[in-house]
């Protein structure tokens, strides 16, 4: 997703106003004019200058450019991919607390394996041997608490 | 006193541990996803069953030899494993796409072992007078110190300053995040308890440089891409670049342990620093960023340096300079060892034994960094298919490893996307996270400034040192406005 300079400097001036609007409501240290809210008021007010900068610089370049230019990825079967790996991270987030690591991030593998038209066998193959080991050297010997569910339960 | 430390180290059980665990910080480090601090923080809870000098010594090797590791899938897949090795790794990988991925990593793996070894002589002869000066270093000099470091990543990397300066912008907004503030108010947090420590960087930069990284592997055509495997001799180019680059060499350790003695600033200012030093200097300027091993060269053995300048603070006076040095001191005091100015005078045997094994910790990296650099280089030349899922999957581990919370994951998750956006608009990465990595120091220092110069910003250039760092940032800033003020009047004469 590509944006002009117009819209990435709009982009960036406004964040930048609202780190400085927001920036007053963060206290000053006792007796003296800074504080909290002094970085937000510098870095904001640079944003500002940055995206008015960026704004002159569209403006220049003129209205003849799209605002806007997706990637050809995005328009097929590429698209889908660049998704999955963003589902694939957020299934793990949602789901290992409740099932354990091994299911879900042994799932999450297949999946993206198979979006990339992976062979069916060595997919699941990889993804059970991977999500096994990555677990017991992480938990069993790195002692990382990754998460614990029946499957893991099993192995001791 | 040195034959007392020498028998210490010289003892199988610390090389062995020395061995093992350079090569648990080479597999750790050399894996897209789990980074140098990761492997440190992992290996704590096994020190605790070991003697005082084994212990350390194990920190010492695995964290040098992850750190290098971390250049591998830098060169190879442009996934740094580190904020100090992104100021080179554009350099890097180009110069791996080019096929000279060997020359690129043998440069890596040599120079920062040189970095390391003269960083530690420096700390071997000097660490008290070295931390003399570096306790001279009032804000005023920090301050300008980090302001240094970041614009030498907006305006001396590649492409457009304008673009660095977005992508400085983003990192800067993302550090205001937190209760780490002069007054301690809970910034930015929308009540999220996880979000008070702030956004940690190592999340971060997984998600801006890793998985951003899987997503566009994703967008290209072929899914099938296969890096290609390391070919050519390692060590051999390295030679000739030593005789072509002597003075880059020396320049870059000095400079790097110089920076690194200050507590705090460590080797991500220091690598940028030197990369900066580089390309000013240098006969060919307009080759960094392309491909060219000369800033490599420099800014890699300026990172070691660094790594080994943080040494200084830490030992001499105990203030740890980043958060690896804070978990050896953690260790130090765990085993006894209370680093401090007394622990020179109590146990000076122990203090050499320690600079001991960070000699032979960098003499080893050589041997396992050339093993480490083929079996990456095979297992990395794996069908992209297959190894992008599985690094996912680390990403996701390391993420949560930090902190063993979630909230670790869902801030790369939000970085990789944050990443991947930047990316298609051409916002390079690396200015992004040392503006995270340095916004909490440089507003620190900011405003303790201010309040000591009553906000009057000439105090800012009054005392000797600090005026010439501000004035060096200052030139930093001037050369492209100048530029392209020039350029802008050279294109109304023309037309």
């Amino acid at each position: 997703m590509k944006s002009d300079s117009l819209f990435l400097g709009l982009l960036v001036a406004l964040i930048g106003a609202v780190l400085v609007a927001t920036s007053w409501a963060y206290p000053a240290l006792p007796g003296q004019a800074y504080g909290a809210g002094t970085m937000p008021r510098v870095v904001g007010s640079g944003g500002v200058l940055l995206g008015l900068v960026l704004i002159f610089q569209g403006w220049r370049q003129g209205a003849s450019r799209q605002r806007f230019a997706l990637g050809a990825w995005a328009r097929d079967r590429r698209g889908l991919g660049v998704l999955s790996v963003l589902l694939a991270a957020v299934v793990y987030i949602l789901a290992a607390d409740l099932v354990g690591f091994i299911p879900v991030a042994s799932t999450v593998l297949i999946a993206l394996m198979l979006i990339g038209r992976v062979q069916a066998v060595t997919a699941v193959i990889t993804a059970l041997v991977a999500s096994v080991l990555v677990y017991v050297v992480f938990s069993r010997f790195l002692l990382v608490p990754l998460p614990r569910g029946p499957v893991e339960s099993l192995l001791w | 006193m040195l034959g007392q430390a020498l028998s210490i180290v010289a003892q199988p059980d610390v090389l062995l541990t020395v061995f093992l665990a350079g090569c648990f910080g080479m597999f750790v480090g050399a894996i897209p996803g789990l980074t140098a601090s990761m492997a440190t923080a992992l290996l704590v809870p096994i020190t605790f069953f070991m003697d005082p000098v084994p212990a350390i010594a194990s920190i010492v090797a695995a964290t040098g030899m992850a750190i290098f590791a971390g250049d591998i899938a830098g060169t190879l897949m442009r996934m740094p494993g580190t904020p100090a090795s992104a100021a080179y790794v554009e350099d890097a990988h180009r110069l791996s796409q080019a096929g000279r991925a060997n020359e690129a990593l043998g440069a890596c793996l040599f120079f920062s072992a040189i970095g390391g070894i003269l960083g530690t002589l420096v700390l071997s002869f000097a660490a008290p007078q070295l931390a003399e000066i570096a306790l001279k270093f009032s804000s005023f000099e920090y301050f300008w110190l980090v302001m240094l470091g970041l614009s030498s990543a907006v305006f001396v990397s590649a492409g457009s300053p304008i673009l660095g300066l977005v992508s400085l912008f983003i990192g800067l907004s993302a550090s205001l995040v937190g209760q780490d503030n002069p007054s301690g108010a809970a910034r930015y947090t929308f009540g999220s308890i996880e979000l008070l420590a702030g956004i940690q960087f190592i999340p971060a930069m997984i998600g801006l440089f890793a998985l951003s990284e899987i997503m566009r592997s994703y967008t290209k055509r072929s899914v099938d891409a296969r890096i290609p495997p390391v070919k050519g001799p390692i060590f051999r180019p390295q030679f000739a670049l030593l005789r072509r680059y002597p003075k880059q060499t020396l320049r870059g350790a000095s400079v790097g342990t110089l920076i690194g003695a200050l507590p705090g600033a460590g080797a991500d200012i220091a690598a940028w620093v030197s990369y900066a030093i580089s390309k000013k200097f240098s006969r060919q300027p307009e080759k960094f960023g392309t491909g060219h091993v000369e800033g490599l060269v420099e800014a890699g053995s300026s990172n070691n340096g660094a790594v080994s300048g943080a040494w200084i603070p830490a030992l001499v006076f105990g203030i740890p300079g980043d958060t690896i040095t804070a978990i050896v001191i953690g260790v130090m005091f765990v085993k006894g060892l209370n680093p401090g100015p007394m622990v020179f005078i109590q146990q000076p045997e122990m203090i050499y034994a320690i600079f001991m094994v960070f000699v032979l910790a960098n003499l080893m990296m050589l041997p396992i960094g050339w093993v480490a650099i083929h079996a990456a280089g095979r297992l990395l030349s794996a069908p992209q298919r297959i190894q992008m899922p599985l690094i996912l999957v680390f990403c996701m581990v390391g993420s949560f490893a930090i902190n063993n919370s979630p909230a670790g994951i869902i801030i790369m998750l939000a970085f990789g996307v944050l990443g991947f956006l930047m990316e298609e608009n051409e916002i390079p990465l690396a200015p992004a996270i040392l503006g995270l990595v340095l916004g909490p120091m440089i507003e620190k220092h900011f405003i303790t400034s201010m309040i000591k110069a009553d906000g009057n910003l000439l105090t800012f250039f009054e005392r000797p040192i600090a005026a010439g760092l501000g004035i060096a940032t200052l030139l930093l800033w001037a050369i492209p406005l100048i530029r392209m003020l020039t350029r802008h009047r050279r294109g109304v004469t023309t037309s």
